[in-house]
């Protein structure tokens, strides 16, 4: 089954809670106080972006046709199975940038130390565990929320999408 | 032989440094890609030219905005409603 990552931008507080706990998740340790002292320091999946009347937690997406798969040299950006969430193997990754253009949300971010890539994975190790994504789990409060994609109306999403991109299109921001 | 072994390896590990003309930012102004970069994205993900030609970061806050966007008419046509109810 296919999860999703939900935001509920009324409740965020861009305490950046979940920035934290998806680097630390990411690191080699997985403890706060040994990654902070990581080399390479250990980069965040998640970014809160402040708007003016809200903040928001923006990650990957996870699109059904996504662009970044598509124009990705080595195949390094792939699916285990059609509904796992889009991931990356760091060994064929040569950096050339070309899924962070791709990115139609700009939530795909380039090392440029190590000259790979980097974006989320919805921690598809803890979710194989049973755990929830860490970002979720680290949110004080209940502004992200993972829930798998039958649990959301079909109708719902349409008209959400819809809205969406109907305000990307229309120029309006 | 030898010298000419050794001339040969030079003249392969020269680097030519070319200057690339890089597009930029049609929202915030800084440049982020080669045109050749924002036009094969243009044309192979037919993304419009607009969202094409705005780096990563301002797509990010335009999704955001976008966000906004629709939240707060939600709230506006949800306000309307309750207005209309009787109470």
């Amino acid at each position: 089954m296919k999860g999703m990552i939900i935001v509920h931008v009324d409740k965020c507080n861009a305490c950046k809670s979940c920035e934290i706990a998806c680097a630390v998740e990411h690191s080699v340790s997985k403890d706060l106080h040994q990654a902070i002292h990581e080399d390479p320091t250990p980069r965040a999946r998640v970014a809160v972006e402040k708007g003016v009347n809200f903040s928001v937690p923006l990650q990957c997406r996870q699109c059904a046709n996504a662009p970044c798969i598509a124009l990705c040299p080595t195949d390094a950006l792939y699916r285990a199975d059609p509904d796992s969430p889009i991931l990356l193997d760091e060994e064929k990754c040569i950096g050339c940038n070309w899924c962070v253009l791709a990115c139609p949300f700009g939530v795909i971010y380039l090392d440029e130390e190590r000259k790979v890539v980097f974006k989320c994975d919805q921690c598809s190790q803890r979710v194989q565990r049973g755990e929830l994504p860490a970002c979720v789990s680290a949110c004080p409060t209940g502004a992200l929320m993972f829930k798998m994609l039958e649990e959301i109306p079909k109708e719902r999403r349409n008209a959400y999408l819809v809205e969406i991109a109907e305000c990307l299109t229309g120029g309006g921001v | 032989m030898t010298e000419m072994a050794s001339e040969k390896t030079e003249a392969a590990t020269v680097t030519v440094k070319k200057p690339v003309l890089q597009v930029s930012c049609h929202v915030c102004g800084i440049p982020f890609a080669t045109e050749k970069q924002v036009r094969r994205v243009h044309e192979r993900l037919h993304f419009s030219e607009q969202l094409a030609a705005t780096c990563p970061r301002c797509r990010g806050a335009k999704f955001r905005g976008a966000m906004e966007q629709v939240l707060s008419s939600q709230e506006q046509s949800n306000e309307e409603e309750l207005n209309r109810c009787p109470r």
